[in-house]
């Protein structure tokens, strides 16, 4: 697979204290690929030194086969990118914004994709002939969002996209991101602290602590990793021992339940209560919290698995 | 694109930018009405013997020539408050690029395909403008109020002494510009380069007034772009206006150069 963007050796050393250590990673075209951690552990710092708003200490990256630092006029033609947080013209209106970023961006606004991205976020032309000083934070973010995407760039760089946004504009972003990786095959790297959004719309994640890359994965690998967490019900109570499997942790026994965590395949554990009166197996689904926790175990200080 | 950023930057700027219009143009009618007031009364030259001894040793041999309906005229291009609201106003527009910083617009307009040395020159052309455009509305001033209030016999400066007065407080006011646009062009909030390059000016005017009565101040004065603009000096016909005219500029110059290599080298 084709890189869409790949940074090597990536540093960025703020005197006292390091931003980003040696940051390696490829991020293929057409995947959605989330870059998850703690506050400061270099994921903003990440984004500033592919879009040469920050100049690296050490090592380099590149997007489209573009340097980042030596050719940043021909990757930022081929980059959208939402900031952390949007600043705000005051005097501006919605259409007044979009008309201003399309002028100094030097990429033609898609008008098609324009009208789409408005629909689908539900901004209706009164909103934008309000000035931007009368915009709640939902409003911006949506906007952010839109000027982000407008030139239907084959790069998209979104720094926590769905903060602010309520449960029905998060699934239109969602839907937004599948059409435009599905559609336009286009590169989407996003950092998020919204772990479930992450989980549904991802295809990798890589997880940064103290800035430095402490686990790369996709979703599949996790959904392997992760323990699933198994219900037993039986029709009548059951004495026996419970079977000590190696991959399997007992959480709780009830003389006519048992809950698993099973860390590997199942094939051993259905074996092992084949002889019982087992009326039920219930097997959690993945996401939610099984995801979240696999995540936050990188988030603390211990050693990550 | 250049002319959609310099607009921009005009817009957030604007509010001020005409309040300190329309104080330097009111600021040019009031000392034309009140220099024909005197011509009327013939009250010029004796208004000329009261002025403190100061400001005598300050303006030099040359005071005689405010002694006239002419000179009093010419006084508002030199002004104290004139000048230095006019340095500072530029000194504001040229600060916008730690605006853009401290706003996070940076983030959204180097992003595009936006080299940065953009947000530099649309400052520094706003900064060049903004003085040009305060001089040509008090020119403007000057000349209306001459033709509605002036007696015909006045004697009215001349255009080319009044453009000269002009391009020199253009002049000093593109050295603090400049200064605040190199500020700018490293620091994080506009206040930074818009407060240092306002306390130089009043600063380097105060060296300026010192110089004529403090000899030690007279070293540093060199340093001062107000000792390159000598309104007495001007009306007498004895500055050497391309010589100080081109101090200014070159100095204006050399740090709008490095606003330049700054923003271009340093991490937003």
């Amino acid at each position: 697979m084709k890189d869409g963007i790949r940074a090597e050796g990536l540093t960025k050393d703020y005197g006292r204290v390091v931003g980003l250590d040696g940051l390696t990673l490829s991020v293929f075209e057409g995947e959605v690929f989330a870059f998850l951690g703690p506050n400061g552990a270099g994921k903003t710092t990440t984004i500033r030194l592919l879009l040469d708003l920050v100049r690296p200490s050490a090592g380099r990256a590149w997007i489209g086969g573009f340097d980042c630092q030596r050719q940043g006029l021909q990757v930022r033609r081929l980059v959208g990118y939402l900031p952390g947080e949007l600043p705000m013209y005051p005097d501006l209106t919605g259409h007044g914004f979009i008309q201003f970023l399309a002028s100094v961006g030097q990429r033609p606004v898609v008008a098609s994709r324009l009208e789409s991205l408005l629909r689908r976020f539900d901004v209706s032309e009164t909103d934008l002939r309000r000035r931007m000083r009368d915009y709640s934070h939902g409003m911006k973010r949506k906007l952010g969002l839109i000027q982000a995407l407008m030139t239907d760039p084959p790069v998209v760089i979104l720094d926590e996209p769905t903060a602010g946004l309520d449960p029905l504009m998060i699934e239109a972003f969602a839907e937004t991101l599948r059409d435009l990786v599905r559609r336009a095959g286009t590169t989407v790297f996003l950092s998020s602290h919204v772990l479930s959004e992450v989980e549904k719309t991802s295809d990798r994640i890589a997880l940064v602590r103290r800035g430095r890359l402490v686990a790369l994965r996709t979703i599949d690998d996790i959904r392997r990793e992760v323990p699933k967490r198994v219900t037993i019900e039986f029709s009548t109570p059951v004495n026996g021992h419970v079977p000590a499997l190696s991959e399997m942790v007992l959480v709780q026994r009830d003389p006519q339940s048992w809950v698993v965590d099973v860390d590997g395949p199942l094939g051993p554990l259905l074996a092992a209560v084949r002889d019982l009166p087992v009326h039920d197996v219930r097997i959690a689904p993945f996401g939610g919290s099984a995801f979240e926790q696999y995540v936050l175990k990188f988030y603390s200080d211990e050693e990550a698995p | 694109m250049f002319l959609a950023l310099a607009k921009r930057s005009f817009d957030g700027m604007r509010a001020v930018l005409v309040a300190v219009a329309a104080v330097v143009s009111l600021f040019q009618v009031a000392v034309v009405l009140q220099a024909a007031s005197f011509d009327r009364q013939q009250l010029l030259q004796t208004l000329g013997r009261m002025l403190p001894a100061f400001v005598e040793r300050w303006l030099g041999e040359n005071i005689v020539t405010l002694g006239s309906f002419g000179g009093m005229v010419a006084l508002g291009y030199f002004h104290p408050v004139v000048v230095l609201l006019v340095a500072i106003a530029t000194a504001f527009v040229a600060s916008d690029p730690a605006a853009d910083v401290e706003e996070g617009y940076v983030d959204l307009l180097l992003s595009r395909p936006l080299a940065r040395h953009w947000l530099i020159t649309r400052s520094a052309a706003l900064a060049v403008a903004c003085p040009l455009i305060l001089g040509a509305l008090m020119m403007a001033a000057t000349w209306t109020t001459i033709a509605l209030v002036a007696r015909p016999a006045a004697q009215a400066p001349s255009a080319r002494t009044i453009v000269i007065l002009a391009a020199h407080l253009a002049a000093v006011a593109w050295c603090f510009g400049a200064l605040s646009l190199a500020l700018a062009s490293a620091a994080r909030r506009r206040n930074t380069p818009l407060g240092s390059a306002a306390v130089a000016a009043v600063g380097l005017y105060l060296i300026d007034v010192l110089a004529a009565s403090w000899e030690p101040a007279r070293v540093v004065d060199v340093l001062s772009p107000f000792h390159y603009y000598r309104g007495t000096e001007i009306l007498a016909g004895v500055a050497h206006s391309v010589r100080d005219l081109a101090v200014l500029a070159s100095t204006s110059v050399v740090l709008i150069a490095v606003a330049y290599w700054n923003f271009n080298a340093r991490d937003f």
